[in-house]
């Protein structure tokens, strides 16, 4: 039990560092309102996403400009919100696709040669 | 089975919890975080997912926000919450429930609440039944039922849309008004010489005690005796009930007077007459016919006279003839 814990929080800190680029990047395909972005975040495999999370996030990054929203008012429910990329957005996206792919070559190639010396 | 209108309205309930978590940041803050959440929860729940619990919930948009969590939200904070937060849960249930039988369940909660109110300011006894609250105050008991059931109504019909405050607040009246008047039976276990003993009716009789002030002890006694009164004798002079005194003294005063319709328990009339003073210098035969007892033929009509009075019937003359 508390192993499964540990590994949830883990994963949570994981998530941390690269909710902005994952909110991002599926934002930069389309439009969409708060749950609409959790729904493809977790369709692409972040099934433990908070939704609350998310929507703190997507305020964080339209208060810091990379986003713009706008809402859409609905006859049946209350209006919904949505967001989508500006070209500050755009250019923090592609700097951080970047970023990340290095990164991650950087991890992949720590964690392959500990695998090996684990092997050997 | 849950419908659109019903994610909406939970999803809406949820959103005011999550800003009620969120009060201790400014109004603009709480607004912009706040905004289109009912749409996203409404679409949430739409996809079978339940609703969090609200304070994490609430933490989390604040930390996706990067929002700086307050360290006082712990301790009595947090408790006052929980327990605001159970109590609305109950209001959102009752509500619930209830929805179906509305306008009966409007009528029946400002009924509550206003017999609560009459237990409270009429001036009634506390052990009286329930439904008799405003039992002495008829006027304003009817016209604080009506200001609540136009309040019960009115709330009835804007649940969805009334403040948190309202809804608390009205909550908790209700809560406590229902616990009072169902609690109260049980724990009020009426004293002997408590008001239940004056109005309870085995020991009380509602009747006309009559006026017997100015006419003749005897006569007084009668009157009472018919009516199944029992009565003691006081002497005004010696200050003191005596066992005995003569029925041609007139009645000076009374108690209870013939204003009092309620004739309770032991209670006895006491005849106050003056033995210092004489008999009553009337005749009895005009005593009888000047009585001021009430209309009531019973106690009028039937008083016999105290002094008997003898005819004297002479013999007719006879003639005796002799053959």
């Amino acid at each position: 039990m508390a192993h499964g814990s540990e590994q949830r929080i883990e994963r949570s800190q994981l998530l941390k560092g690269v909710l902005d680029l994952a909110t991002l990047a599926v934002l930069a395909e389309k439009d969409g309102y708060g749950y609409d972005v959790v729904r493809r975040l977790r369709h692409h495999g972040l099934t433990d996403v908070a939704e609350a999370s998310v929507y703190g996030t997507l305020r964080r990054l339209f208060s810091l400009g990379l986003l713009t929203s706008y809402v859409v008012p609905s006859e049946e429910g209350p209006h919904r919100k949505y967001y989508g990329m500006t070209a500050a957005g755009h250019e923090w996206l592609n700097d951080q696709r970047t970023q990340w792919n290095e990164f991650q070559d950087v991890i992949n190639s720590i964690v392959k040669t500990s695998t090996k010396g684990e092997k050997s | 089975m849950s419908d659109s209108s019903d994610f909406i309205s939970k999803a809406a309930t949820f959103a005011e919890n999550v800003r009620r978590e969120l009060r201790d940041l400014p109004a603009e803050v709480v607004a912009d975080l706040t905004d289109g959440l009912e749409s996203d929860i409404a679409a949430s729940l739409e996809d079978g997912a339940s609703l969090p619990d609200v304070s994490q919930y609430a933490l989390d948009l604040m930390r996706g926000a990067g929002i700086e969590i307050p360290n006082s939200d712990v301790g009595i904070q947090k408790k006052r919450r929980k327990i605001a937060e159970v109590v609305l849960r109950v209001a959102d249930k009752v509500t619930t429930a209830t929805s179906g039988l509305a306008p009966a369940w409007w009528v029946l909660r400002a009924w509550i609440v206003a017999q609560f109110i009459g237990a409270i300011v009429s001036n009634t006894d506390s052990n009286r039944p329930i439904l008799a609250q405003w039992g002495e105050l008829p006027i304003l008991g009817i016209f604080i039922f009506v200001v609540l059931l136009y309040l019960s109504v009115r709330w009835g019909r804007s649940t969805k849309n009334s403040r948190l405050w309202v809804r608390y607040f009205a909550t908790s009246v209700l809560g406590m008004s229902a616990v009072v008047l169902l609690w109260q039976p049980t724990f009020s276990s009426p004293p002997a010489e408590s008001k239940w003993f004056m109005y309870a009716p085995e020991t009380c009789r509602i009747i006309d005690v009559p006026s017997v002030v100015g006419i003749t002890l005897g006569e007084a006694k009668m009157a009472l005796e018919r009516l199944q009164l029992p009565y003691v004798v006081f002497d005004q002079d010696a200050m003191t009930e005596i066992a005995y005194a003569p029925d041609v003294f007139e009645v000076l005063q009374q108690d209870p007077d013939p204003s009092e319709h309620a004739f309770c328990g032991e209670r006895s009339v006491q005849l106050v007459v003056d033995l210092s003073q004489g008999p009553a210098d009337r005749p009895p035969t005009d005593v009888l016919s000047t009585t001021t007892l009430p209309d009531d033929a019973l106690l009028v009509t039937t008083t016999i006279p105290t002094v008997a009075t003898t005819t004297t019937v002479k013999p007719k003359a006879t003639s005796t003839t002799t053959p």
